[in-house]
């Protein structure tokens, strides 16, 4: 009663920031993953794939109106590498703005994988 | 370049080639001196008397800063000597391809990406055992490495023409690059190895 306590840091505005992190994560992953020939990469421990593959991994972080987003993911071989990861950018941009009101000052983009799409027309030998 | 010599590895840095060069040829000529300067004594040529003295002659006072100048020395030539081991370790191969740096963020292709779905495309060709890869030279000028093993049951002429005709267009239009520079080489099996005429 008598001591007083050390300021803390406004709870309440850290609680509300990590919440937000996560949010635009999923956000930005599943942003990402509307995008034609861009997939999730596994990752990887020794060689061999410890995650979901399906969708691409985010981390954001938030700061006021505005988040820096990284995403994490495999692009379908051959395709123009550079060219989906721009639309990436531009879909996670689209996305956070209409659905989150952030802007996505920078979003970088790391392809971890190019997996050679289950292509049909490459009969196996029977 | 062209003949054998081309298809010696190239991995390391020219500036790792360059410090060996400089650092052998500095221990070269230390110890060629230190070895004429010795023997010239040994000699007599810098007067009798001096080949037959004591390195160290018994009792003789040694200055206060000998010591430290010599743990010095040790500490500098060791520190050299770890800067030279370091520099063995720097190979010329490219880790990421920096494909976009712009100020709406940067795209990065990790360059085992690449190196592995290449290595997987050129053993789904028919005839080749097995493939690596690796990436040299930098972002703006990746230079591509593959090996590739061959069975030994198919043409290899034709494993070439398919390798590099549509694997690597393949990865050019990854890159979307006009060009990328690719050294291939094609390891037949032992014992199987039969004239190309």
């Amino acid at each position: 009663m008598t001591t007083s306590a050390p300021p803390l840091p406004d709870p309440e505005l850290r609680g509300r920031t990590t919440v937000a992190d996560r949010a635009v994560e999923r956000l930005a992953a599943a942003a990402a993953a509307e995008v034609d020939l861009a997939t999730g990469s596994a990752r990887r421990v020794l060689g061999l794939p410890v995650s979901d593959p399906d969708r691409p991994r985010v981390t954001a972080r938030v700061h006021g109106d505005e988040a820096t987003v990284e995403v994490d993911l495999a692009v379908a071989w051959p395709a123009p590498v550079g060219q989906v990861a721009r639309r990436v950018r531009a879909r996670v941009a689209e996305q956070l703005a209409d659905l989150a009101g952030l802007r996505a000052v920078r979003v970088d983009v790391r392809v971890t994988a190019l997996p050679a799409q289950r292509a049909p027309e490459r009969p196996r030998v029977r | 370049m062209s003949g054998p010599a081309a298809l010696a590895p190239a991995t390391r840095t020219p500036g790792a080639v360059r410090a060996n060069r400089v650092v052998l040829a500095v221990l070269g000529l230390l110890l060629l001196a230190g070895g004429v300067l010795v023997l010239l004594l040994g000699l007599g040529v810098l007067g009798a008397a001096r080949a037959d003295l004591a390195v160290l002659p018994p009792g003789a006072a040694v200055p206060g800063w000998t010591w430290p100048v010599v743990g010095a020395a040790g500490v500098l030539v060791a520190a050299l000597s770890a800067w030279w081991l370091v520099v063995q370790s720097r190979t010329d191969r490219l880790a990421r391809l920096r494909l976009e740096d712009a100020d709406g963020g940067r795209t990065v292709l990790e360059g085992a990406a690449l190196t592995r779905a290449l290595e997987e495309q050129v053993e789904a060709v028919p005839g080749v055992a097995r493939a690596s890869a690796h990436l040299s030279g930098t972002s703006a000028a990746p230079r591509l490495h593959l090996r590739v093993r061959l069975t030994g049951r198919a043409d290899p002429a034709q494993v070439h023409r398919t390798v590099t005709g549509e694997v690597l267009a393949q990865a050019r239009a990854a890159l979307e690059v006009d060009r990328l520079p690719t050294r291939v080489e094609l390891d037949l099996p032992r014992g199987t190895g039969r004239t190309l005429a």
